[in-house]
């Protein structure tokens, strides 16, 4: 059985380098920031019930 | 007992093992994994080198289960951070939520710090900072965790796999003695009571006493590593293999005068 040749470890880092930076389609994009603004408005709202928790007993 | 050989000498002890007629096979250790696919490590360079001898004198070289996984978890936290990195930095197009942005921004600001103090840390979030930051993606009355999952959905997707599929590609193979094509390989099977005691005798990290395990119970006379401990378990150890360091680390090891070094 024929054995395949390696690639060259000189380009393992840089092959790993370009597959974290590549950029997200711009659907994703969307989709991803969608999801953040939902996020963010629920996180606003949880601010007033924080303020009122942190309210001392009386 | 096993010798520890310095990187410089590689090529000469190679030439004495195929003498002997030794099997031409190595484990690389997580260390040497990581630093060969991560450039920002200072041994990034010597650890290639070393490779490229290793292949050019048609060596195998394996990975056991601890060296995979504890390389994949390295991969997960790189990739995690740096897309966070970038999520939030000030060009960014992501609408990262206010809590997060700033979360992330903080522990970024004390990674940074820690750095200055230990300059080989890597840039890396660890699990627990990791932990804190995926709090900040679900909120509340929000979907529970879809946030964090969406974040994994865009960044790791895809991108473990290939950092997995990287290694095989350079020639790397899973050692395992239930690979049929393996069984040749092994002198003994590997088993938990003998890592426990390669454990109990040095006290070495339990998952470096696997890896040690795996290449006491291998035929595989040798070990690659970047860290003192694996280095220091077969000078102690009467029944150990070899391990190749680096030069300076090689060094390390005359101060503790060991008789066979």
């Amino acid at each position: 059985m024929k054995t395949k040749t390696p690639k060259s470890i000189r380009t393992l880092a840089s092959d790993l380098k370009a597959s974290r930076k590549r950029k997200l389609t711009p659907e994703q994009i969307d989709r991803l920031n969608k999801v953040f603004e939902e996020i963010e408005k629920e996180q606003q709202k949880e601010i007033p019930d924080r303020k009122i928790a942190r309210q001392p007993e009386v | 007992m096993g010798q520890v050989i310095p990187f410089s000498k590689i090529e000469f002890y190679l030439t004495g093992l195929e003498k002997q007629g030794a099997p031409k096979g190595t484990i690389l250790d997580t260390n040497i994994l990581i630093s060969a696919s991560y450039e920002m490590r200072d041994s990034h360079a010597e650890v290639i080198k070393l490779w490229e001898i290793l292949q050019f004198k048609n060596y195998q070289l394996f990975a056991t289960v601890n060296t995979r996984s504890e390389y994949l978890e390295f991969q997960r936290r790189l990739i995690l951070s740096e897309s966070l990195f970038d999520a939030t930095d000030d060009f960014s197009e992501y609408k990262i939520s206010s809590r997060a942005r700033a979360k992330i921004q903080t522990l970024k600001g004390s990674l940074k710090s820690s750095m200055i103090s230990d300059p080989e840390k890597d840039e890396v979030f660890n699990e627990a900072q990791l932990k804190k930051i995926k709090k900040e993606f679900s909120a509340g009355s929000h979907s529970g965790q879809k946030g964090w999952l969406e974040i994994c959905d865009a960044f790791l997707k895809n991108r473990l796999a290939i950092a997995d599929k990287s290694l095989i590609d350079r020639g790397v193979l899973y050692i395992s003695p239930n690979e049929a094509s393996q069984v040749n390989l092994f002198n003994t099977a590997i088993g938990w009571d003998n890592a426990i005691n390669i454990c109990e005798f040095s006290g070495t990290a339990f998952s470096d006493s696997m890896i040690l395990n795996a290449l006491k119970s291998s035929k595989l006379l040798f070990i690659v590593t970047l860290d003192f401990d694996i280095g220091y378990a077969a000078l102690s150890d009467p029944n150990m293999k070899d391990v190749v360091v680096p030069d300076r680390l090689y060094k390390e090891f005359k101060n503790y005068h060991f008789p066979n070094h």
